[in-house]
């Protein structure tokens, strides 16, 4: 099929389904990387479909499978319904003992920037499934929760107003949680949003071995504060500074 | 948690094993560069050696010492590779007494024969 | 954990790349090959072991035993075979330090905020694996050296 610059996987995807094979089937939705529907596997690698450019490929020709280690529905498309079951066993909300705070809010919980970086790079995950399926545990074991729910897990247990590590804890305790991760790197290497899960297992396993020698610090390391109040706007104060650009 | 207990001890058996079993290659493998360097000495495969290194209470201890830390390391490693390649929660139970089992036994058999050499 | 989470953390899902997936199972970087040779190292030298403990058993049987014993493990094949092992564990070991150094955290990087081409662990643990490649390099000569000196 004609390939021009710019072109991606997705649109290749579609000029099939248009032009040669009206029946082929595969999940995509927002063209733009950020959904997380088209994640395939391209000549061994998986990716998203809709920022892989054809021309980008070196090889002379192109192999697309659906993602691995899932049941394939039809075509490209496979039954995540697994994955999303792991994660959400790992409890991927904030769980805190004052749950009226929670269900109606008062107030706003302090976190300081360095708390955020904490746990923001792992927040950026699309749920895409990539890497699942480059995960040559997750290519074995059926039960090992991989990547994406071990990631999802750490980034709610290092967010700074959670208090759920305990249960996490209690929910990670198969037998087939971090301690099966052997950093392969691949879950890294192929994750389309650079949420590098293989960092974030690596620093839940520390955390845990943290937890194991007594080591870690104890949660609860944020506060409620009060929310701002209006002021009187004729407070000189808060008026703005003159205006001082002068047009030429 | 015990599957972090055991991934720990692992790490601590590692590191025993690297200390120790990089002085026993070392002996026993690096001694002919060894010796090309600062002249001839024995062979450490010698008889007089094997029944010196027998009669010496550290080496013997260090021995036991490298043989369980190397056995526990070794069978947590292949019960990781098992307990991910097969289904089922019995396969994986059978998986983990034949680990023990076959740990413990190796142990006390490598035990056994350090403890009872006397050089006869 | 409930016996809900059990039955979902265990259940079968078929799309599995089979029991050798670890061993081969499409294109990897650097560090998932790694990862193989640490897996079939780690075999090599287990099954090396429980020999070894048999092996080295027969002192308790005397001086002319151990002796004939050792004219049969030193045959040109039973050697390169023991340099194989040395080898396995050069490896091993180097590779071993660097899996430690990266899964208690320490040399996969702080968190940080993902910005394309993405340099996440896998370029900070980049430069500790081509040290330990080196290492151990340099331990298979220093083991070669010495083979050829017997």
């Amino acid at each position: 099929m004609p390939a021009g610059p710019g072109m991606t996987i997705l649109e290749g995807l579609q000029y099939i389904r248009e032009h040669l094979d009206a029946t082929l089937a595969w999940r995509f939705s927002c063209r733009m990387g950020i959904c997380g529907s088209c994640a395939v596997v391209i000549n061994g690698r998986s990716g998203l479909a809709c920022n892989t450019q054809i021309l980008d490929i070196s090889d002379s020709e192109i192999r697309l499978e659906p993602l691995a280690n899932f049941p394939v529905i039809r075509d490209l498309v496979p039954d995540l319904g697994s994955m999303f079951d792991k994660h959400v066993r790992l409890r991927p909300y904030l769980i805190r003992a004052d749950q009226d705070e929670i269900d109606a809010s008062l107030g706003e919980f302090e976190q300081s920037p360095e708390q955020l970086l904490e746990f923001n790079q792992f927040s950026y995950c699309i749920k895409c499934g990539a890497c699942m399926s480059a995960c040559p545990t997750m290519a074995q074991d059926a039960a090992f929760f991989g990547p994406m729910p071990l990631t999802a897990a750490h980034r709610y247990n290092s967010d700074s107003r959670d208090q759920g590590f305990a249960e996490r804890g209690r929910a990670l305790d198969t037998g087939h949680a971090a301690a099966h991760c052997h950093y392969a790197g691949e879950c890294s290497r192929v994750c389309p949003k650079g949420v590098d899960p293989g960092r974030a297992i690596q620093l839940m396993k520390r955390s845990l071995v943290m937890e194991l020698l007594r080591l870690r610090k104890s949660a609860d390391r944020t506060r409620l504060i009060e929310p701002p109040v209006a002021q009187n706007v004729d407070d000189e104060s808060l008026r703005p500074p003159p205006f001082t650009a002068k047009h030429t | 948690m015990r599957s972090m207990l055991f991934w720990f001890l692992n790490i601590v058996a590692a590191l025993v094993i690297l200390v120790l079993l990089g002085l026993h290659l070392a002996e026993m493998h690096l001694s002919a560069l060894w010796q090309y360097f600062t002249g001839a000495g024995p062979n450490p495969l010698d008889w007089e050696q094997v029944v010196a290194r027998g009669n010496s209470t550290t080496m013997l201890a260090s021995y036991i010492l490298l043989l369980g830390a190397a056995l526990f390391h070794g069978f947590y490693g292949v019960h990781n590779i098992l307990v991910e390649a097969l289904d089922g929660a019995k396969a994986q139970r059978a998986v983990g007494v034949l680990c023990w089992v076959a740990g413990l036994a190796l142990f006390l058999v490598g035990t056994f024969v350090t403890v009872a050499f006397n050089g006869a | 954990m409930t016996a809900d989470d059990r039955k979902v953390a265990t259940a079968k899902h078929d799309g599995r790349r089979g029991f050798f997936a670890w061993l081969a199972g499409g294109r990897r970087g650097l560090e998932g090959y790694l990862y193989v040779l640490h897996r079939v190292s780690g075999l090599a030298l287990l099954g090396f072991l429980v020999l070894h403990v048999f092996v080295t058993s027969a002192r308790l049987l005397g001086e002319e035993t151990w002796r004939s014993l050792m004219a049969v493990t030193h045959s040109p094949l039973m050697m390169a075979l023991e340099y194989l092992v040395y080898a396995a564990f050069a490896f091993h070991a180097i590779n071993g330090i660097r899996l430690i150094l990266i899964e208690l955290g320490f040399a996969v990087g702080r968190p940080d905020d993902p910005v394309y081409p993405y340099e996440g662990s896998l370029h900070k643990q980049r430069p500790l694996a081509l040290v330990a490649m080196v290492i151990t390099g340099v331990l298979l000569l220093l083991g070669g050296f010495d083979l050829l000196h017997r």
